[in-house]
């Protein structure tokens, strides 16, 4: 499978070569070759989710097939979820590079360089099967991502977010490989399939094993933003520039997720089998309390791009809660939602950028009503922010739906459609607010947000309207909408959930090269509740939008609810201390959590 | 001797992240960083030794003798790069930080930022 | 939240989280016990099959090749990034008048004594690069010593090392992509990616290994280069110093 590697190598090395030959040669010329290496990868990881449709193909690299049925080499598996994965970064990267030119100011060609570099990390992140290269790739795409935010930082406000993004994702890092060591002693292996084959031989999982596993999936939700790991997001999405966080925001967070998804059903599905109540529990929690933290913080911003970050969070917690299920069915329904909420939010951080770019600032305050005149940004605002609070039939409402038909199917969360239809509905309207402020000059304005203060210390000087970047974000918005409407989108997303679910399957697969065809599954058209569920939560963000535009709901709240804001917000403090008490804090919890559901 | 590598593993890792808490100064922290990252370093060579085994260089060697485990001495060889690497980034944050703001304590960087 | 609320506030999580690795660790085999039988695979088959007296060096470049490449570009990527904030910042501030100071070191013995220790050093470091898969040592120890000689330059006096940034850049770029071509290599020549596709010759000689030696070349140029880089940035910091 040389497309596997290939998908790789091709970005490392046009990478090198931009980076080797950018004294010499213009910018525009590095753009270009950074833009045609980005497109080539998406053409590769295109042909390889084509190809994978049939049984699992398992690529040794080096040649290094396994000797007596014990992995030696480092296997890559290119399986659907991977390869759809790994094909949309490739297409976010794309958009990054082309809109680069237009939403940053004159940037030196290492932006090109490390975008390509994030790409192919993220590419080798998601068809990786091998324990430590899952690290060692988690770590490239995190240096390249410090790099990318604090590359601005001519300007004082990205250092501090850059700070503390890179201070407790080194942290989570360091932890995830301590969880590694630990598999490592235990099972004397790295590749995962045979890990979990050696734990579940091992009998019922004790206090390692759970260690571990909190270390792992703890690593990987740091850089997914869970609470209470999330706070480094919204100071680096505030610091980084607009291309840079439609990466991050699309990508860069969502791969925490696949990987604990990849990890928790190659390496601990058998052992903990018996105990996925417990499990599920603690995965639905935590997926629960970021989405309401995220939706209620988003509310309160009036820097567009913090919003936009604790609208990711809310939206990751979204999606953590749906995974949690441990179903094939909502597992399918988070990666639609994830794919066209991707799509949503990349169209948002590309209508800010505009707006930043014409108007020199991105305070909601200070934009009222001026962005009367961009009719079709201001649209792409409003439809966006209806996607992600669910309104049928657009993309994301899709998604929602399998994702209530898998938690029909899983006793004792029949309750969680609704609930987490409260913190989508929150954040369309934390958006539509927006968007109707800036565009449409409702309501009174914001009053001007102390955050942005920073921001503006040294205020971009506003160049004029840019159409591209309008149809840009017109664009990604149809995606949003129209992703749900592609033909086999959805049966092929649950038949490869399904197959990354069959624990069994990709044993047999990586280690003994069984040729197991997954079975075809059709997605089933989703139930009136669903429909009723998401018709209700886009019109309810519509109600709460208008109510917080009126300005009415600030000081008409009770006292403890705004002193619990205030709390809320005080513990986003930017202070680096902080967030790593709380960091460790997560883990313990988490760490506790599970030895008590599990042993 | 039994555990005690693990032991001291784990305790880099709290005392490091501790560090990092009470931290009154980027450069400290950057270093306590170090200190808890260097706790996955003994992990991982303590899981790979062997008593009384040799290195695993056959050079000078018969190509039988019992060796400690040459897998996890890579793994610590590409950890000890890696975190270096992120070190080397973040004391170049920490030079700008005190170029702009002038203190590099964190407290009075959160505080600057009201 | 003040200092002392943080530190209080960890003691008890510090303290649950020890006893929670403690009572992992516990499940770990007695440190001493030994190899797995991945690392004896190693130990045992390594040296017929790749030709190399240094099993280290044929798992690092060869067996786990793929998370060499993967740490290559984290190098690569960090040292770059290091080298670009650290000037941007350096001429950000175009009022402030930058003076270019001497390096304070003005002991003439020193200045000599380091001057001549830059040769040896490098050849030290050219040494253990290139016998990386005999004995111990390989790319990323030889580049590290490598990139120690520009120490030892600036401690001879010599300030004048910073003008070599971009050649340092340009050969960073070359080292990475040499190591990310060895693994087109594999693809072209033989069966997949990072395959070792020159033959394994005798052990213990210095043509031997296959592409090991290769890489470690390319390693070593990618890694001297990354943390001279980084080195001459932040000597540039302390040579260039606001007038007052």
């Amino acid at each position: 499978m040389t497309v596997a590697s290939l998908a790789i190598l091709v970005p490392l090395l046009a990478a090198a070569l931009v980076a080797g030959v950018r004294t010499s040669i213009g910018r525009a010329a590095g753009e270009a070759l950074a833009v045609t290496a980005a497109a080539a990868t998406a053409a590769l990881c295109a042909v390889l989710v084509v190809r994978a449709g049939g049984p699992l193909d398992v690529l040794w690299l080096g040649g290094w097939a396994p000797v007596d049925g014990m992995p030696v080499g480092i296997a890559l598996t290119p399986d659907v979820m991977g390869g759809g994965m790994a094909l949309f970064s490739a297409l976010l990267a794309v958009v990054a590079l082309l809109s680069s030119r237009r939403l940053t100011e004159a940037a030196d060609p290492l932006f090109h360089a490390l975008v390509l570099v994030l790409l192919a990390a993220m590419v080798g992140f998601c068809l990786g099967a091998d324990l430590f290269t899952l690290f060692v790739f988690f770590e490239l795409m995190s240096v390249c991502a410090y790099a990318l935010v604090a590359l601005r930082s001519a300007e004082p406000s990205p250092l501090q977010g850059g700070v503390n993004f890179a201070i407790t994702n080194s942290l989570g890092a360091i932890l995830l490989l301590f969880g590694v060591g630990l598999l490592y002693g235990r099972t004397g292996a790295l590749n995962l399939a045979r890990i979990g084959d050696v734990l579940s031989a091992q009998g019922p999982p004790d206090a390692l094993v759970v260690v571990a596993f909190a270390l792992v999936a703890g690593g990987l939700l740091v850089k997914a933003a869970v609470v209470p790991f999330h706070f480094w997001l919204a100071d680096a999405y505030a610091a980084a520039s607009s291309p840079v966080c439609l990466l991050l925001a699309g990508a860069f967070t969502e791969l925490g997720l696949f990987g604990l998804v990849r990890v928790y059903w190659n390496v601990f599905a058998e052992p903990f089998a018996g105990h996925e109540g417990a499990v599920r529990v603690v995965f639905v929690v935590l997926g629960l309390a970021t989405a309401l933290v995220g939706a209620m913080m988003a509310l309160e911003q009036r820097h567009l791009r913090r919003m936009l970050a604790f609208v990711t969070t809310s939206t990751i917690g979204i999606s953590l809660a749906a995974i949690g299920l441990l179903e094939a069915h909502a597992l399918a329904g988070a990666m639609v939602w994830a794919l066209a909420d991707g799509c949503a939010k990349a169209a948002l951080f590309v209508g800010v950028g505009a707006l930043e770019r014409r108007f020199g600032t991105i305070d909601a305050g200070e934009l009222h009503g001026r962005g009367r005149d961009m009719p079709f940004t201001g649209a792409a605002f409003a439809v966006a922010g209806l996607a992600i609070a669910g309104l049928p039939p657009l993309g994301p409402f899709w998604g929602k739906g399998l994702v209530d038909h898998g938690a029909e199917l899983v006793p004792g969360f029949a309750w969680l459609p609704w609930a987490i239809a409260v913190p989508s509905l929150l954040i369309g309207a934390a958006v539509l607010r927006a968007g109707a402020g800036i565009f449409v000059g409702t309501g009174e304005p914001p009053r001007v947000d102390p955050s942005t203060r920073e921001a503006r210390e040294e205020p971009e000087p506003p160049e004029g309207r840019d159409p591209i970047l309008t149809a840009a974000a017109l664009l990604l918005t149809l995606a949003a909408v129209g992703l749900g409407a592609a033909p086999g989108l959805l049966d092929a997303t649950l038949t490869a959930a399904a197959a990354a679910l069959d624990t069994e399957a990709v044993h047999a697969a990586v280690l003994f090269g069984a040729q197991v065809t997954p079975a075809e599954l059709g997605a089933p058209f989703p139930s009136a509740l669903a429909w009723a569920i998401g018709i209700l939560s886009a019109c309810a963000a519509a109600v709460v939008a208008w109510i917080a535009l009126l300005g009415a709901a600030r000081s008409n709240a009770p006292a403890p609810a705004r002193s619990a804001m205030q709390a809320m917000r005080d513990l986003h403090s930017g202070h680096v201390g902080d967030y790593v008490l709380w960091l460790a804090a997560g883990f313990v919890a988490l760490g506790g959590a599970l030895l008590a559901g599990l042993t | 001797m039994n555990g005690l590598p693990y032991l001291v593993a784990a305790w880099l890792l709290v005392v490091g992240v501790y560090g990092m808490v009470t931290s009154r100064h980027l450069v400290h922290l950057v270093v306590c960083l170090t200190v808890a990252q260097s706790s996955t370093y003994v992990l991982l060579l303590a899981v790979g030794y062997r008593d009384g085994a040799a290195a695993p260089v056959f050079k000078s060697q018969p190509a039988s003798t019992p060796v400690v485990d040459p897998i996890v001495q890579t793994l610590t060889l590409t950890d000890v790069v890696v975190e270096a690497t992120v070190a080397a980034l973040l004391l170049a944050l920490t030079v700008q930080v005190k170029k702009r703001f002038g203190t590099v304590d964190p407290d009075e960087l959160a505080a600057m930022r009201d | 939240m003040s200092r002392r609320g943080r530190g209080l506030l960890f003691l008890p999580i510090g303290g649950m989280a020890l006893a929670g690795l403690v009572a992992a660790c516990t499940g770990l085999p007695d440190a001493g016990s030994g190899a797995s039988a991945y690392g004896r695979f190693v130990a045992d088959q390594m040296v017929d099959r790749r030709g190399t007296t240094d099993v280290v060096s044929a798992v690092t470049f060869d067996l786990r090749a793929f998370d060499t490449l993967g740490e290559e570009f984290i190098l690569f990527a960090a040292a770059s990034a290091c080298a670009l904030i650290l000037r941007v910042q350096a001429g950000a501030d175009p009022d402030t008048r930058r003076e270019r100071h001497a390096p304070a070191i003005a002991f003439a013995g020193m200045h000599a004594l380091a001057a001549w220790l830059v040769a040896p050093t490098v050849v030290l470091a050219a040494y253990i690069i290139s016998h990386g898969h005999i004995t111990p040592g390989g790319g990323f120890q030889g580049g590290v010593i490598a990139a120690s000689a520009s120490l030892l330059v600036f401690a001879a006096g010599r300030g004048a090392i910073t003008r070599s940034v971009p050649a340092l850049e340009v050969t960073e770029a070359l080292g990475a992509g040499a190591f990310a071509l060895l693994g087109v290599g594999g693809l072209v020549f033989a069966t997949a990616a990072f395959a070792n596709f020159l033959g394994p010759g005798t052990p213990g000689d210095l043509l031997s290994g296959g592409t090991i030696p290769l890489a470690n070349i390319a390693v070593g140029i990618e890694v001297a280069a990354a943390f001279t880089l980084i080195f001459v940035e932040l000597f540039e910091q302390a040579l260039v110093r606001d007038a007052r």
